[in-house]
């Protein structure tokens, strides 16, 4: 049975390449799971010395994931991943099915996998007790899609009560929400942070959730800021507080204090599960670069464009951070509303376009909601907005109305995202 | 009188625990159009901790949707002395908007997935049950709202947005409802009803959010506002609408329905 799943999978996964051209991230997990719906469970008991690893939160995923790769790789570690964006159950199978003989026998010491927040009770339904799981942040995002924060946050709750202590637990002490989550799971726990001197943001933003305690609903009161509700916090009431947690001085290129945490769970997760000092984690992370579209730098008619994915509130006010922090003066919005995306884009005035007064930037607007964008800018006062619905259109007019030596801040959704990088490159990744 | 001194306050409820779905664009849409039409205009923020009377001096009323915990927090301040004073004055015609899970709220009751009935402030005759099989209705929404001889509303288009609920509201009078929906499910999926229009008082399942999308609805509130607090019509200069009726051109023709 696990033979002729795999064999399916494979031969799927063949025909996908090289008769379809695309990506097989996805397709062969299907087709192995409406064979053997156990396929996953009965491949990985074949498979007991495998480290599996988990990677769950709304924003990072896809970075902490590679990060982690990367520092496995550069310390002889065998390690495999999944693709950005094959983050269901399918995408699991397929990256079974990618990296295991027709035996069901994986090659490999690591098994890492982000997870989306729908499929981590999913997922973790088939896979009851990985040896760890990174718990980054939950913010919100995609309303119509993921429904409210306390939603996921009570499915996830459910799931992490039952594995046991086997399960490590990685998570981000300075978002209450995660804080809570942990300390359902049963397994040892790696509460992790950034140095105090790197949370600069004066108050809270607009666009939080997480501000009220989680055990008794009394407001949180903050006495530093990283970024959105990523903090140190107190409660007055029941004292729920920040644990205790592990800092590390993480040397990086990387834009945004968010990284920092992102880096500083992959060299935690690093040390916990594969025994690798936490000085060679850092050293082995000075050249690591980001998956594409996240902070990904391509050059297109002699202009440099930066793309910054920016996916829902958080991570927008973020990007935007970067943009101008980092001096960019051209930035184009790519706004989309397919399913990726999430098809509701209300959440456009939970991001602080405000921030954008504070100096003479040319703004471009693009994508399918491109009008919608516009609105929202207009509102925040910025004027000499370019809207073209075209994304290459508005990709090479802002090029050609680029000025020598400077370059160009991309703010994209998902999907717009895939389509920018594949107008840049000329071929499509996923 | 001269435009500088008219003065309208917005009354935002609870602007941190409900305000999920992008519901400070509605803030954001009543403040600047009253500042370009060189009014003055404040915007006082009534969280539970508040006083009560605070509320008095507010001459447009704003309330979002928000999580369920959230909404706990806010049913048990609203039923004290701010419910009354939001009751008094919706009743002596001060314009206010009200976005899905505050819109239920001013029902008569709400029947929960555990079939509790938990009451509502009653100045809306209706109320809403939560769906046996736990079905949202999700989705962009055309609605066309309904000319009624008791409001003033002028809205000879369509109204866009975009619904996210699993309540499903009835109406004790369905002459009452807000608009007829052209595409979407409205108040329950079934009857074509969306929102609820009461006095100068408007109820909806619709975010987007929905003024930016529809800023004719935003001068409406405005306008009755002025009525109310000045006791004359005071004509609203035209704003540049362009980027809102482009993005509204778009969405009502991806949706098939015709302008």
């Amino acid at each position: 049975m696990l033979l002729f799943s795999i064999l399916i999978g494979k031969f799927a996964s063949l025909f996908i390449k090289t008769i379809l051209n695309r990506n097989a991230s996805t397709w062969p997990g299907h087709i192995a799971l409406e064979s053997n719906p156990d396929f996953i469970k009965d491949t990985l008991s074949k498979n007991k010395g495998l480290k599996i690893v988990f990677i769950a939160g709304t924003n990072g995923k896809t970075t902490t994931t590679k990060a982690l790769y990367h520092i496995l790789k550069t310390n002889r570690i065998d390690v495999v991943r999944n693709d950005s964006g094959a983050n269901l159950l399918n995408g699991l199978a397929s990256l079974i099915i990618k990296n295991s003989n027709l035996l069901g026998k994986i090659n490999s010491k690591a098994l890492l996998f982000e997870v989306d927040e729908n499929s981590f009770p999913l997922i973790l339904k088939e896979i009851k007790n990985p040896n760890a799981i990174i718990l980054l942040n939950l913010f919100r995002d995609q309303l119509d899609r993921y429904g409210e924060i306390n939603t996921t946050s009570q499915k996830w709750k459910s799931s992490l009560e039952k594995t046991d202590s086997k399960t490590s637990v990685i998570a981000n002490a300075d978002d209450p929400q995660i804080i809570d989550l942990a300390k359902c799971a049963k397994g040892k726990k790696i509460f992790y942070s950034i140095n105090d001197d790197l949370k600069k943001e004066k108050k809270l933003s607009h666009a939080v959730d997480s501000t009220n305690c989680p055990n008794c609903q009394n407001k949180l009161e903050y006495s530093r800021i990283s970024y959105s509700h990523i903090g140190n916090f107190s409660c007055s009431k029941c004292k729920f507080k920040n644990p205790d947690s592990i800092k590390l001085d993480i040397k990086t290129d990387l834009y945004g204090t968010f990284n920092t945490y992102n880096l500083t769970a992959a060299a935690l997760c690093a040390e916990n599960l594969f025994d690798i000092k936490r000085s060679d984690s850092i050293q082995s992370l000075e050249d690591f670069k980001p998956a594409f579209g996240r902070q990904e730098k391509i050059t297109y008619k002699n202009t440099e464009l930066l793309l910054l994915l920016s996916k829902n509130p958080t991570g927008f006010n973020e990007s935007l951070k970067v943009a101008i922090n980092n001096k960019y003066k051209n930035l184009v919005f790519a706004l989309n509303d397919k399913i990726p995306d999430g098809r509701d884009i209300s959440w456009i005035w939970d991001v602080d376009f405000e921030l954008l007064h504070r100096g003479n930037f040319h703004i471009t607007i693009t994508g399918e909601r491109a009008y919608d964008l516009a609105n929202r800018l207009s509102y925040a006062g910025l004027e000499n907005l370019r809207v073209y619905e075209d994304l290459s259109t508005a990709i090479k007019r802002a090029a050609k109305n680029t000025s020598n030596n400077q370059s160009i801040a991309i703010l994209p959704t998902y999907s717009a995202m895939l389509e920018i990088r594949k107008i840049l490159t000329g071929k499509s990744i996923l | 009188m001269k435009k500088q001194n008219y003065e309208l306050t917005v009354g935002w409820l609870y602007p941190e625990l409900m305000s999920t779905y992008g519901d400070r664009g509605n803030i954001i849409v009543l403040q600047k159009r009253i500042e370009w039409r060189g009014m003055g205009v404040k915007i006082k923020r009534i969280n539970h901790d508040s006083k009560a009377d605070e509320l008095i001096s507010c001459d447009i009323l704003f309330m979002g949707g928000a999580q369920d915990i959230q909404q706990e927090i806010v049913q048990k301040d609203l039923n004290g002395t701010k419910g009354k004073i939001i009751s008094k004055l919706i009743e002596s015609n001060t314009p206010g908007l009200f976005i899905c899970g505050a819109y239920q709220f001013l029902g008569n009751y709400y029947i929960d997935s555990y079939g509790i009935k938990i009451p509502g402030l009653g100045i809306f005759d209706m109320y809403t049950h939560s769906d046996q099989a736990g079905k949202r209705l999700i989705g962009n929404a055309v609605i066309k709202p309904h000319q009624l001889p008791t409001n003033n509303l002028k809205l000879s288009n369509y109204i866009v947005g975009f619904e996210n609920h699993g309540g499903r509201t009835i109406l004790a009078n369905k002459d009452l409802a807000f608009a007829e929906i052209i595409k979407g499910y409205g108040n329950n999926g079934e009857d074509t009803t969306e929102g609820i229009h009461y006095k100068s008082t408007i109820g909806t399942y619709l975010h987007g959010p929905i003024l930016p999308s529809n800023p004719e609805l935003a001068d409406y509130l405005i306008e009755n506002a002025l009525v109310k607090k000045y006791g004359k019509e005071i004509a609203l200069s035209k704003l540049d609408d362009t980027y809102a009726n482009k993005a509204k051109t778009n969405i009502l023709m991806r949706l098939k329905t015709s302008y």
